[in-house]
């Protein structure tokens, strides 16, 4: 396979740039192999990358994108099923998404507003009760003051009611980090029971409650409070405290999360390259080499590893990080969800309890009901995570698809024989970085967060794991911009 | 499809905790839970070792095993052309408790394991001879190293340079000045800098500087003690070495697992996921499987890895050292894909060693030579990173993958290979990793702490190890929690 030896990509202001940095470097055996040079190589091509990779072109600067993948988006991605298309990673776009609503505008992607929501029946300690029911039944064993609150929704009731941050910049600071604690411990502290903490256990995207860092969690629910400035109705919100029904705009992308990334990926000077995994990053003085599986080599001024740090772990960067920015690197763990897409046949629900949404403590955890704009349920959602999610991947996936459709029509008997699994995906089994997001354990926020973003040499640091204030998809794009800014400084 | 656990002397002797199920089943109509005097979870060797000895005791045993077959790291793929081992294949002249195993169970042994035709090696993609390299341009390492082949630097310094005489040194408070980096130590004994970029491409490891030189020690003196190094043994690697002085279970080593699973009888329960072990609700160990089914003991073992022990919710919570250890104890990698060989033998033609060791993104690509002699297949081994990023591809671009960089590096194979199977061991179901693989200074931190028994749960399987290595060290454990557990119920 032969490529050219100087990408079409470069600009007039790399090519008169890049050839002192790239001269140097020697071609020896591997002339039948790609050489190709930028100002900037970015490794991985989902939002963080990409955005890094528009940044720095909006400045004139060139790029390559290198993505070990076969498709463009990361951590987003589009399934187009018989129902539609169907989001296995990002999907909802916040009103204060700025960075998303921005780039999405500009490429002409048209957004959709996110569909209403149908309400959530439970299925707790082996009984079937609609969420109209909750407050009174017998399956309710939470503390009094608990009692009302749904359990889909203890988890905002709790870390959001309580939550010390004065603002969510603070979460870094020397004296909020007495709360880089597990969030059990945390809960605990608070009053929640001990009923409460099994049921947040099912919501919460952390490995789980007793491993987690409260902090980073507390952060995140900041910035959904501060986001959307929400007081009203906190008891009966689900996990992410408000949707488009509280008048605040939530979006989605029309046709799929992924199109986002695609027309991204489309407004970049050059392709990016596909099924490309790195083998290594070769920092010099005035430059960079990367290398990748395949025996190419790329060349830049900088880098930006816009990959999490499972897939990081995985390349040889030359001088080798230390302290611990390398162990942050190493050792930090990483969320799974596992998804099970599914149809049904005709309305289950009126046949039972009526709400077509299920909220249960048992090893399938959530089943989500999706909607038209018009509020018609039209396919169902699967979605587990955390430690539940990583016990279900051990079963071979057609094993998952029965388990999950068996277990639905155990606990739901309306639903037997009236759903069929579309597709199943798992983060950690689909993805090449094995994880659907950074997840602090409790303590590593103090140890890591200061430093796990900082330049190594000629190496900028993006990803969702480096972010500061935002989260969700927001959080990836602000990474991306971050690294293209603090390279832009220096190549002045 | 819960068969009952067999009942022993011993289980009709405890009359009063049967009488104890009955009242706590009723609570729970839907679901009885099984008792037995322990249970075991893990198939693997480490499990069913110590189900078979706790057995032998008169115990009563359950073996949860979360795969639909048992084995766990010894798997014969019998489904693969030539019926390679995916996993545990050398057993070494002193394992003595898989032997014992054997001819107990009357599973047959034979000599000579996974005898693979001799590396050529491919640095900088130059194809060099093993009689060449010494005098070779691209051999840049440095006075005596430049005689070591590629793929034996690691072992030429580990061997001249180690100090333990005992198995169980590595164990002791002073050998802590050793769990350090490999590649820091390396440095201090002198390597070049070009022989230590080779024993980096060949190491089972993430890298040299994320390995503990401490636990390579054990493994090394292990070997060395009583491996049987002879004269015709010294100068090569450890795999060739292996290869003359082992043995093999006639069959697959997947046979040897499956005699100890029959001999225990309906006490092994395939497709077992464990999700919950609990010792806080009642007087024993109630332990919860996936499937809605629950088991009672007085004593639990897990023979599980790390990687699957993770996602089990364990009541109380494991805490300090141990917890750390469970949840952040890194798993080798090993990631293979299997290649019949068609037309005309290319060694042949370009008059090279089949095998080849390379410097590039594949480790290795052995040419195991069959029993009856038969060459037509090659096995391609990538550990490490290595391995972590060729998983990166999806399971059917790796073969092809693999197959273009072989032709590159040796244009004799061209249209010759055709892939057979692909198994990569992070990504298997159940099991998450090849082996644990001990980070610098954490022999020191985890290897006390974390074997020690947690209320009513003992710990077993490979990385749980004290002088053994390899199956051997799997059997080494599953007879120590056995042992732990007996002296309890004495």
């Amino acid at each position: 396979m032969t490529k050219k030896l100087i990408s079409p990509t470069l600009s007039r202001r790399s090519f008169t740039g890049a050839l002192g940095g790239t001269a140097a470097l020697p071609l020896l055996g591997r002339k039948a192999f790609a050489y190709e040079s930028a100002d900037v190589i970015i490794i991985g091509a989902g939002l963080a990358g990409l955005n890094a990779a528009l940044n720095l072109e909006m400045e004139g600067y060139s790029v390559i994108v290198l993505e070990a993948q076969n498709y463009i988006g990361g951590r987003t991605r589009t399934y187009d099923l018989p129902v539609g298309p169907t989001n296995a990673g990002g999907q909802t776009i916040g009103p204060y998404y700025a960075r998303i609503r921005d780039v999405a505008s500009r490429l002409g992607v048209p957004l959709i507003s996110n569909p209403p929501r149908v309400s959530m029946g439970n299925y707790v300690n082996g009984q079937l009760v609609s969420a109209a029911d909750w407050a009174t039944s017998d399956a309710n064993k939470l503390a009094e003051a608990e009692k009302s609150v749904l359990p889909s929704a203890l988890e905002f009731f709790y870390l959001s009611r309580t939550n010390p941050l004065p603002d969510v910049e603070s979460w870094i600071e020397p004296d909020q980090q007495h709360l880089d604690v597990s969030i059990s411990e945390y809960l605990r502290s608070v009053g929640a029971s001990e009923e409460a903490l099994r049921l947040i256990g099912v919501t919460i995207n952390v490995f789980d409650l007793s491993v987690g860092s409260a902090l980073a969690y507390l952060r995140d629910i900041k910035r959904l409070q501060w986001g959307i400035a929400t007081n009203a109705n906190e008891e009966t919100r689900s996990t992410y405290g408000a949707s488009s029904d509280d008048g605040f705009e939530f979006n989605e992308v029309e046709g799929g999360t992924q199109r986002l990334c695609e027309a991204m990926a489309a407004a970049l000077n050059g392709p990016v390259h596909l099924n490309t995994p790195v083998r290594m990053i070769d920092l010099s003085d005035d430059g960079v080499e990367v290398r990748t599986n395949d025996g190419s080599r790329y060349a830049g001024k900088f880098a930006i590893s816009a990959v999490p740090f499972s897939a990081l772990r995985n390349i040889d960067v030359t001088p080798r990080f230390q302290g611990r920015q390398s162990d942050a690197i190493k050792y930090s763990s990483h969320g799974n969800t596992l998804r099970v897409f599914m149809e049904f046949s005709s309305p289950f629900w009126d046949d039972d309890i009526g709400d077509p949404a299920l909220y249960t403590d048992t090893a399938i955890e959530r089943v989500f009901a999706r909607t038209t704009e018009e509020g018609e349920v039209f396919a169902l959602d699967c979605w587990v995570n955390g430690n539940a999610a990583y016990r279900l991947d051990q079963m071979p996936e057609e094993y998952v698809s029965a388990f999950v459709v068996d277990k639905l029509a155990r606990i739901r008997p309306s639903t037997k024989g009236k759903v069929n699994v579309m597709q199943v995906h798992s983060w950690a089994k689909h993805s090449a970085s094995g994880a659907c997001r950074h997840a602090f354990d409790a303590g590593q926020v103090s140890q890591w967060a200061d430093v796990m973003g900082t330049p190594h040499h000629r190496l900028h640091i993006a990803g969702e794991q480096t972010r500061s204030i935002e989260n969700g998809m927001e959080a990836a794009a602000e990474s991306g911009e971050r690294a293209a800014f603090e390279i832009m400084e220096r190549m002045v | 499809m819960v068969a009952p656990t067999r009942t022993s002397r011993r289980t009709l002797l405890k009359g009063a905790s049967a009488a104890g199920l009955i009242a706590t089943a009723a609570h729970r109509p839907t679901r009885a839970a099984e008792r037995s005097d322990v249970i075991v979870i893990g198939g693997g060797f480490s499990g069913l070792n110590a189900a078979i000895l706790l057995a032998d005791e008169g115990l009563s045993v359950t073996v949860l095993e979360s795969n639909s077959r048992v084995g766990g790291r010894a798997f014969t793929a019998d489904h693969v052309y030539g019926t390679p081992e995916f996993g545990a294949s050398q057993i070494g002249p002193y394992y003595a408790r898989i032997r014992d195993m054997a001819q107990r169970l009357g599973v047959e042994l034979a000599p000579g394991s996974n005898i693979n035709a001799p590396f050529t090696f491919a640095i900088g993609d130059k194809l060099i001879r093993r009689d060449e390299w010494e005098g070779h341009s691209l051999n840049n390492t440095v006075g005596e190293e430049r005689t070591v082949p590629p793929s034996a630097m690691q072992s030429f310094y580990m061997s001249r340079h180690n100090p333990f005489e005992g198995f169980d040194d590595w164990l002791e408070p002073e050998a802590a000045r050793f769990d350090i980096p490999l590649g820091n130590w390396l440095l201090e004994k002198g390597i070049s800098r070009d022989a230590l970029r080779l024993v980096n491409e060949g190491l089972i490891a993430p890298d040299v500087w994320n390995v503990s030189l401490l636990t390579l020690m054990q493994e090394a003196t292990r070997a060395r003690l009583m491996s049987g190094e002879t004269a015709d043994t010294s100068g090569k690697d450890r795999f060739e070495q292996a290869s003359l002085t082992s043995a093999r279970v006639v069959g697959g080593t997947s046979r040897l697992p499956e005699a100890m699973a029959a001999h225990l009888g309906d006490a092994v329960q395939l497709n077992k996921i464990v999700t919950e072990i609990d010792m806080e609700s009642g007087s024993g160990v109630a332990v919860r499987c996936l499937d809605g089914s629950r088991y009672e003991a007085d004593f639990a073992i897990s023979a599980l890895p790390f990687g699957p022990l993770r996602r089990v919710s364990i009541f109380p919570a494991l805490a300090g050292e141990q917890a750390a250890a469970v949840r952040h104890m890194p798993y080798a990698n090993n990631t293979q894909v299997h290649i019949r060989l068609k037309g005309a033998p290319y060694w042949e033609q370009d008059g090279m060693d089949a095998s080849l060791w390379t410097d590039g993104p594949l480790n290795l690509v052995r040419q195991p030579i069959g029993y009856d002699g038969s060459r037509d297949r090659l096995v391609v081994v990538c550990v490490g990173k290595k391995g972590e990023r060729l998983d990166q591809l999806a399971p059917a671009d790796r073969g092809e993958f693999v197959i273009r960089e072989i032709e590159r590096l040796r244009p004799s194979t061209k249209g010759k290979m055709e892939v057979t199977g692909v198994h990569s061991w992070p990504q298997y179901d159940f099991v998450s990793g090849c082996r644990h693989s001990y980070g610098p200074g954490q022999v020191t931190r985890f290897a006390h702490d974390m074997i020690k028994p947690h209320h009513r749960l003992h710990f077993a399987g490979e990385h749980t190890r004290r002088m053994e290595i390899g199956m051997e060290s799997a059997m080494e454990s599953g007879e120590r929690a056995a042992f732990e557990v007996l002296e309890r119920t004495a």
